[in-house]
């Protein structure tokens, strides 16, 4: 049985180690890799590989290849490098190669050398060049790290969400830190860096420095730094050899070690298997490689999630082994068969050889309705391709309307996007913002005539429209009511205007003219005299204010006579009473009103006999008594007619009258109304005759 | 007083979990994502704060969307630079934020939304407090807001599971419930399989009944909504109720002993259960004479505390009652409740439009004028074209010209509207019938086919049984149908329709009463089979009032009871006096 443990080599007192090869790399190369620059995505990925021409000092006359490889070595793209001298290169977290440009443009490339998408690391990068790059890796994203000409840092946590933050200086460097990297803590990315025997931490707020705990003396610069993958630990490599091992947030040492070479290591990473207890660092030299292990510690990788494999089977396009997985693990169609379908599709419509309605067709067959399927985000992938007629077939599968929108317009289809936008708004109504954005589109777009029309096949959408210039264009209002022929509304707002928005009493009336118009166009007749005559009502009101002085602009006709009445002018309420042909009863309550408000007593009896009243006199009752005068209101109670003549009697308190009235009226609510008025002793004897009266009238 | 509830009558449903799920959104929003540590109320005047950055929590109405952008170009003019934060609730409109760029601020400013719609005013009804919804949606035709109904309708769902029985009339009940059904659809799953705490649910448009609306409230609550006004669930006394020289802000709630006691009862009869109560709380104050020294610590630490809450809210109601009296009672109450009635009885018109020309003249209120206007037009499927024109003409003469516009709005909604010669009227109603077949159509003649809308509230009040056949006096001590919400005289048609359709199980039968009030297309039932339902659960009932209800309606639907229980979801509370100032145009 010793067989099994024959190629295990002692490591240390305690611990074993053995060497096999796991497979051979199938790729053939052509450089050196020493030559190049090389970037291994985590977790298996792929290998980035560019000749680097630019570390020479004379620059290579041929453009350089960029190579990527399976990690089994197996060719997955090869592109001529056209761009500028790269520094660095690194996988993002998403399978993106992310080419760090001496310049500080960043090329994002995806895993078939399919270029994506670039950005820039800002104004002070471009203006220093880059002089060291890292592509690191936290659990928002993958984040890149610029070391300038100038010795500063900038750095983007996360090149998904691209927010870029310069490092304050360090003070008194130099030159360039003989190594850096970067670490995370607390979800901020720092920048741990050495500079001679000194080690600085450089947060986006300050630079302080820092010691290990239990660093052997005697170190005068460190050569080589390396941070876990998890950026739990940190191991230094100092100019004499020696090699600390501890935490990274420098609290604790886990072990050192003293190897006794003193010349700088190519590399140092940390290494070891998931789960594993066993901490251990890898050094390698030109020839020499070490392993530098201890510190038993429970470890956690975080392992690939089962939809972080989905996605690299699907990157690396194999739908078939990927869809057989969701089936197999059961996968809910909407994580699992529907999203790879959908992924399948997005690249289907990349192959420009075959017809618009081949793809589309070949589409819809696979993917038919299955949920979780948006035929508007493969639509969307075809348009970038630049296949518009393509993007509209395969929008014509996608069920809900409002999703083909943004597309369309995008497509500059707009009027195309407002049916389809109203469509959407037919069963979902939700949707008006969307019809108010294809609604500004064609604003913009198409004139003005063409625009109204186009609003005018559109009920739903001109009713939004009209809305919104009611607040806010007031002008395209009117315009849109003019195109429509609406008299009526037209009148309306020349109405509203006539009174917010003129100010002058001419402009005023002009505005009611053209409002006048506009109702008789509309054979609203009623509304035109109505304005008519709130034209004639301002000018008097007018001409009033310049000859009496006071307020008059702006009351109800009304309110007009009430006022004149109150100053005294008596005459010039009658005219205007009568040119308005205020009604005789209007006039009557307004006078007897104004009257009892100037307690014009004499002025009223006047009045009241002018003629005969058409509102009655109980009215007059009623007024005097609200000004508590008994005696004014008496002298009317006697001309109230019959009917109403208990309650005038009541309301100027003469009980016993209203008794003898109801009584001889011989009407039993009247009665009861004299009775409930009764109070105490004092009418006792009247309540005792209607009692009287009422069994009376019950006998017979 | 309070309607004894069946013994076997259901729980409520929990709507603090409602309050909660509010309260812990808000801070977290406020707090935690916009770093809010000062709340001001948004008034129209400058921002007062000194802090660097502003966030305001705002309807999304165009007026708010100028104030801040006042206060934005104002900062900018000062030289002053700091953050602006715009959080939208229930939702976000595009014409706001146009609003925002057109006024030159929409690069300064950050918007958010907070979809908060559902607030429970009470044990039993929740408001979305959105009392633009109804002259939005009735007069504008604006249908933004049916959205925001949805999503509430949604949330109600996945709080107390799905409702095995929806019914609903109205074309914005019809758009909310399809609207409502396609959000499950998307997110299904997320109710399914949950047991229904709520076995119905009934959507209705406010303009399937406006008469109810537009009628004088004398249950105490809407008399006291109509007298005070009741704003989201509290109303402020003054002086003349206090009797102090303050005024009181008061929660109206069923937390009110006393008030939960007489919200639902006829006005008549409550002060004199408030006396009565009274002199039963004198009575246990009394109960002191006479206790020896542990009773009394007793009753100090357990009674007196009590009994001081109970006199406070008593003296208070007492005087509220009072000082509607001193309102109401005056013989000017009696003949316009006298008027009010006729009108629903559709007897004496002549005398009820004199009675109407009458208060118009004499100036007594520019809405209440405009709310018998109304009552007579609905009542009478639109006014005869000479009173039309006169009532409108003397209306203009007290009131102002700018009502002009007014009753162009009340036209559009057919609120006030002019009786057309009954032949062109029916062509006019054929036409339209056959245009609606077609979709689209549909919604080029919506603001037209409200203006060929007849009322027909004769005829449905006939068919529906609406005013009780009363021997004698109607005892609103016992009230014996809810009738009694308007002294006996009227049942509100809204209930009476929610009654019959729960009685039948949808709208078998009803057909003609659908017809008569223009909702041919627009009733519908949705029942679904479901097992898990309890016994418990088919006895709730969720009432929704699309455009508001009125705490007459509430009191009515709470008496009808029979086992049942009644929870209310409103756009907004309202009365007549709210409706007709959401259609008045008034001078800026």
């Amino acid at each position: 049985m010793d067989c099994y443990t024959a190629n295990w080599n002692p490591l240390g007192d305690s611990a074993f180690y053995r060497k096999y090869e796991l497979y051979s790399m199938d790729w053939d190369l052509k450089e050196e890799l020493r030559d190049c620059l090389v970037a291994a995505a985590p977790y298996g990925g792929p290998i980035a590989l560019l000749r680097n021409p630019w570390r020479k000092e004379k620059p290579a006359s041929a453009r350089p290849v960029l190579e990527i490889y399976s990690a089994s070595g197996m060719p997955l793209a090869s592109l001529l490098w056209k761009s500028g001298p790269v520094v660095s290169l690194g996988w993002s977290a998403e399978e993106e190669l992310l080419c760090v440009q001496e310049d500080g443009v960043v090329l994002v490339y995806g895993l078939h050398g399919d270029f994506r998408r670039h950005f820039s690391m800002g104004n002070e990068v471009l203006q220093n060049r880059v002089l060291d790059a890292r592509i690191f890796h936290t659990e928002f994203g993958s984040g890149v790290a610029i070391l300038t000409g100038a010795h500063r840092f900038t750095l983007s946590a996360n090149v998904g969400d691209l927010k870029l933050r310069r490092m304050p200086e360090v003070p008194g460097l130099q030159s360039a830190p003989s190594c850096w990297t970067t670490v995370c803590q607390d979800r901020v990315a720092h920048i741990l860096l050495a500079v001679g025997p000194d080690l600085y931490l450089l947060d986006h707020a300050a630079c302080s420095a820092v010691t290990p705990p239990g660093l052997a003396p005697g170190v005068s610069s460190f050569l080589q730094m390396a941070v876990s993958f998890t950026y739990r630990h940190l191991a230094l490599f100092t100019d004499t050899g020696y090699i600390w091992m501890g935490t990274a947030s420098l609290k604790e040492k886990l072990c050192e070690f003293n190897c006794n070479i003193r010349a700088p290591p190519k590399q140092m990473v940390w290494c070891s298997r998931p789960r594993s207890k066993e901490r251990a660092v890898v050094v390698a030299w030109e020839r020499r490689l070490m392993v530098v292990g201890d510190a038993p510690e429970s470890i956690q990788y975080k392992q690939l999630t089962i939809q972080v494999l989905l996605d690299r089977l699907v990157l690396r396009r194999l739908y078939p082994l990927a869809i057989q997985i969701c089936e197999y693990l059961r996968l809910p169609e909407v994580q699992g068969v529907s999203r790879i379908l959908a992924h399948w599709a997005c690249y289907k419509v990349q192959q420009k050889d075959v017809s618009d309605e081949d793809v589309a067709r070949a589409i819809n067959q696979k993917l038919g309705d299955t949920p979780g399927v948006s035929y508007s985000d493969i639509a969307a992938r075809a348009y970038g391709c630049g296949r518009t007629e393509l993007a509209i077939k395969l929008l014509e599968y996608e069920p809900r309307s409002g999703e083909q929108v943004p597309l369309l317009l995008k497509m500059k289809r707009s009027k195309l996007a407002l049916s389809k936008a109203i469509e959407s708004g037919d069963t979902d109504l939700g949707e008006q913002g969307l019809v108010f954005t294809v609604l500004l589109h064609l604003k913009n777009e198409l004139n003005r005539g063409d625009f109204f029309m186009t609003l005018r096949n559109q009920p739903m959408a001109l009713s939004l429209y009209r809305q919104f210039c009611k607040h806010q264009e007031l002008e395209t209002l009117k315009d849109l009511y003019n195109q429509d022929d609406n008299h009526q509304e037209l009148g309306s707002f020349h109405i509203r205007a006539s009174y917010a928005a003129e100010e002058r009493i001419e402009g005023r009336v002009a505005a009611l003219q053209t409002a006048a118009d506009a109702f008789y166009k509309a054979k609203n007749e009623f509304a035109a005299k109505a304005t008519e005559d709130q034209m004639r009502l301002l000018r008097l009101q007018r001409r009033l204010e310049d000859e009496l002085g006071g307020q008059f602009l702006d009351l109800s006709l009304h309110d007009t006579v009430t006022t004149l009445i109150l100053s005294g002018q008596n005459k010039r309420a009658e005219q205007l009473a009568r040119d308005f042909r205020i009604p005789d009863k209007r006039l009557w309550w307004l006078k007897l009103t104004a009257l009892a408000d100037l307690e014009d007593w004499e002025e009223l009896e006047k009045f009241s006999k002018s003629k005969k009243s058409p509102i009655g006199y109980l009215p007059f009752v009623e007024i005097c008594m609200k000004q508590h005068n008994k005696y004014e209101a008496k002298k009317y109670a006697s001309r109230v007619g019959p009917e109403q003549k208990v309650k005038a009697l009541l309301l100027v308190g003469d009980v016993a009258q209203a008794a003898d009235v109801a009584i001889e009226h011989r009407n039993e609510t009247e009665m009861s109304l004299v009775l409930s008025h009764c109070t105490g002793a004092t009418d006792g004897a009247t309540a005792d005759k209607i009692q009287r009266a009422r069994a009376q009238a019950q006998k017979k | 007083m309070a309607f004894p509830h069946r013994p076997d009558a259901p729980e409520l449903p929990d709507f603090s979990m409602l309050k909660r799920l509010a309260r812990d959104q808000l801070i977290y929003l406020l707090e935690q994502q916009h770093e809010v540590d000062k709340l001001y109320k948004v008034e129209n005047k400058p921002a007062l704060s000194s802090s660097e950055q502003l966030c305001f929590l705002v309807r999304p109405r165009i007026k708010n969307m100028r104030y801040i952008a006042s206060l934005v170009n104002a900062d900018k003019m000062a030289g002053r630079t700091r953050k602006y934060k715009v959080i939208f609730s229930p939702q976000k409109f595009y014409a706001c934020e146009m609003v925002l760029e057109e006024e030159g601020v929409y690069g300064d400013v950050s918007c958010d939304e907070w979809a908060f719609s559902l607030l429970p005013l009470d044990v039993d009804l929740l408001s979305m407090e959105l009392p633009e919804f109804f002259r939005d949606y009735f007069l504008e035709g604006d249908q933004r807001w049916i959205n925001t109904l949805a999503q509430a309708l949604h949330l109600l769902s996945t709080l107390y599971g799905p409702f095995p029985n929806c019914y609903g009339i109205g074309r914005c009940a019809k758009m909310s419930y399809e609207l409502w059904k396609r959000l499950e659809e998307e997110e299904d799953g997320e109710t399914k399989g949950r047991r229904p705490e709520i076995g119905h649910i009934f959507l209705l448009d406010r303009d399937v009944d406006f008469v109810t609306a537009l009628c004088s409230q004398v249950v105490y609550e809407g008399l006291v909504d109509d007298t005070f006004r009741i704003k989201c669930g509290s109303v402020d006394f003054g002086p003349e109720v206090t009797s102090s020289d303050k005024s009181l802000k008061v929660l109206l709630n069923a937390e009110d002993k006393v008030f939960n006691e007489i919200r639902n009862e006829h006005f008549s009869n409550v002060f004199g259960f408030l006396s009565q109560k009274a002199r039963n709380l004198q009575a246990q104050y009394d109960r002191r004479r006479g206790m020896d020294i542990k009773q009394m610590k007793n009753f100090v630490s357990q009674e007196l505390k009590g009994l001081k809450q109970e006199h406070r809210l008593l003296s208070l109601h007492i005087g509220a009652c009072e000082s509607i009296m001193k309102k109401k009672t005056k013989q000017d109450f009696q003949e316009l409740i006298k008027t009010e009635h006729a009108l629903l009885e559709g007897f004496n018109i002549r005398e009820s439009t004199s009675y109407i020309e009458e208060h118009i003249d004499r100036q007594v209120s520019p809405i209440e004028s405009l709310r018998l206007m109304c009552l007579l037009s609905i009542t009478e499927n639109g006014l005869i074209p000479k009173d039309y024109r006169s009532l409108k003409t003397q209306y203009l003469q007290s009131y102002g010209p700018e009502h002009l516009l007014t009753f162009s709005n009340l036209r559009r909604a057919g609120l006030l509207t002019e009786q057309a010669p009954g032949d062109t009227l029916t062509a006019v109603e054929s036409k339209v019938s056959k245009l609606v077949t077609d979709k689209a159509a549909g919604k080029i003649t919506d603001a037209f086919s409200s203006l060929a809308k007849r009322s027909n509230f004769r005829a449905i009040s006939k068919k529906l049984n609406l005013i009780p056949r009363v021997d004698g006096e109607y005892d609103l001590k016992v009230p014996r149908d809810m009738a009694y919400v308007f002294s006996g005289a009227y049942v509100p048609l809204s209930c009476r329709i929610i009654e019959q359709v729960l009685e039948r199980r949808g709208w078998q039968g009803l057909d003609e009463v659908v017809r008569l009030l223009n909702c041919s297309e627009l009733a519908f039932t949705d029942m679904t089979k479901d097992d898990k339902a309890s016994s418990e659960s088919l006895r709730l009932i969720l009432v929704v009032f699309l455009g508001g209800c009125t705490f007459s309606e509430i009191s009515a639907l709470r008496f009808l009871g029979r086992g049942y229980r009644f929870i209310f979801l409103t756009t907004a509370v309202t009365n007549s006096a709210r409706l007709m100032e959401a259609m008045s145009e008034v001078k800026a």
